[in-house]
């Protein structure tokens, strides 16, 4: 065979090696293409189960009482005027407190509108007042405490949920008012869970409204709420007892 | 076999013009194989690009006076998303939106609240509305940045 062929069969087998290659190149950009086509997002599928808006065995003051001295007691040694003051429980109460009014005696006579509300008191417990001198002397009656909801939900989907990536949204019907979207499990849950799973179903602990986070104060009752996880919804009323 | 240099100078010619005809078509194949390449990286980026409405969106207050409302988006994707770069539509008319909760970052499965201005004064709403409300996001990847919209029916409840 002469060098000319030679040489013609070799620079073909070049070409054909090169297109070969470029061919493989092509094909590999066209199956990215249809892989990124074909990639799909999360669609998690969360439910609620049941929200309830009633009172629990404790909860936060929504007021107080003051019958001196059938029922209360005025101490002595506190500041004679307003002072905010820390209410003992002598349950399970904790965080309230109360503007106090005293005499000139240092005895209580009363108290302002400046409540903190705490939580985990009981309705007619009785609290001891804790400042002055004295503290502790005089007390206050548990009046009522502040219904709080509960919120129950479970993944009815097939993709394991983040807890943080659920949002709940009150909406009071009545009067067209809507809340603000608060993540239920985390800000009011203390058990260990940071992903819901296919077919389980949690619970939040009960808490207060509140206007901060949920757009709604503590006395309020919201009647619908709204969940919102990535595209998918679900609403249901609120069983407020 | 070349018998001659006629022979010899027809296949040095047939070899110039196969090379420069395989020139072109490699050139040719080679933007071929970068457009789709480049599609394929934008396609990845839109992809992954998305965000969700977290408003009920039975009853969204509208301020009829100052032409506002607020919007609750979660980024529902797996790519950051831009704050500045986010378009919001009521039927036709175009509105501003701007960070309401302070937000600098936007990563995914966060809800960012958002103030929505009609600086145009367009919209007039009173009473209960039922619009179309689209919303335009755009993620914050460098080289390509993935676009996604989504629509909307909600109910606009002026106070």
């Amino acid at each position: 065979m002469a060098g000319s062929s030679v040489a013609a069969m070799v620079v073909g087998t070049v070409f054909i090696m090169i297109f070969g290659m470029a061919t493989v190149s092509l094909v590999d950009s066209v199956n990215d293409s249809i892989k990124n086509a074909d990639y799909e997002l999360p669609e998690p599928q969360v439910e609620i189960v049941s929200i309830t808006d009633k009172q629990e065995s404790t909860g936060p003051i929504h007021f107080l009482t003051y019958s001196e001295p059938s029922i209360n007691n005025a101490g002595s040694g506190y500041t004679p005027g307003n002072t905010q003051c820390d209410l003992v429980s002598s349950i399970s109460g904790t965080g309230a407190s109360v503007n106090v009014i005293a005499n000139a005696s240092g005895n209580v006579i009363g108290f302002g509108l400046n409540l903190v509300s705490g939580t985990g008191y009981t309705d007619g417990e009785t609290v001891t007042i804790d400042c002055g001198t004295n503290p502790n002397s005089a007390d206050f009656t548990v009046g009522a405490i502040h219904d709080q909801n509960t919120i129950s939900i479970r993944n009815t989907g097939s993709e394991t949920v983040d807890l943080s990536h659920i949002f709940i949204t009150f909406s009071d019907t009545g009067s067209s008012i809507q809340g603000n979207p608060f993540a239920p499990f985390v800000d009011h849950y203390s058990g260990t869970n940071q992903f819901l799973f296919p077919g389980e179903q949690i619970s939040t602990n009960p808490f207060p409204l509140n206007p901060n986070t949920h757009g709604f104060d503590a006395v309020d009752d919201p009647d619908r709420a709204f969940l919102a996880i990535y595209d998918y919804n679900d609403a249901e009323s609120v069983t407020i007892t | 076999m070349a018998n001659g240099p006629g022979e010899i100078i027809l296949l040095c010619a047939g070899l110039i013009v196969a090379g420069l005809v395989s020139g072109v078509l490699l050139e040719t194949w080679d933007d071929m194989d970068a457009a789709l390449e480049d599609r394929g990286k934008e396609g990845a980026a839109d992809v992954r690009t998305r965000a969700s409405l977290v408003n009920d969106p039975l009853n969204i207050a509208w301020d009829n006076t100052e032409k506002t409302a607020t919007l609750y988006l979660q980024n529902s994707g797996e790519n950051q998303l831009d704050l500045d770069t986010v378009g919001v539509f009521i039927g036709a008319t175009s509105l501003s939106a701007s960070v309401a909760d302070g937000s600098t970052i936007w990563v995914p499965g966060d809800v960012v609240q958002f103030t929505v201005d009609d600086t145009s004064n367009t919209l007039d709403y009173t009473g209960t509305n039922d619009v179309i409300i689209t919303i335009t996001v755009v993620s914050s990847a460098t080289g390509y940045a993935g676009a996604h919209t989504v629509s909307e029916e909600v109910r606009l409840v002026t106070s």
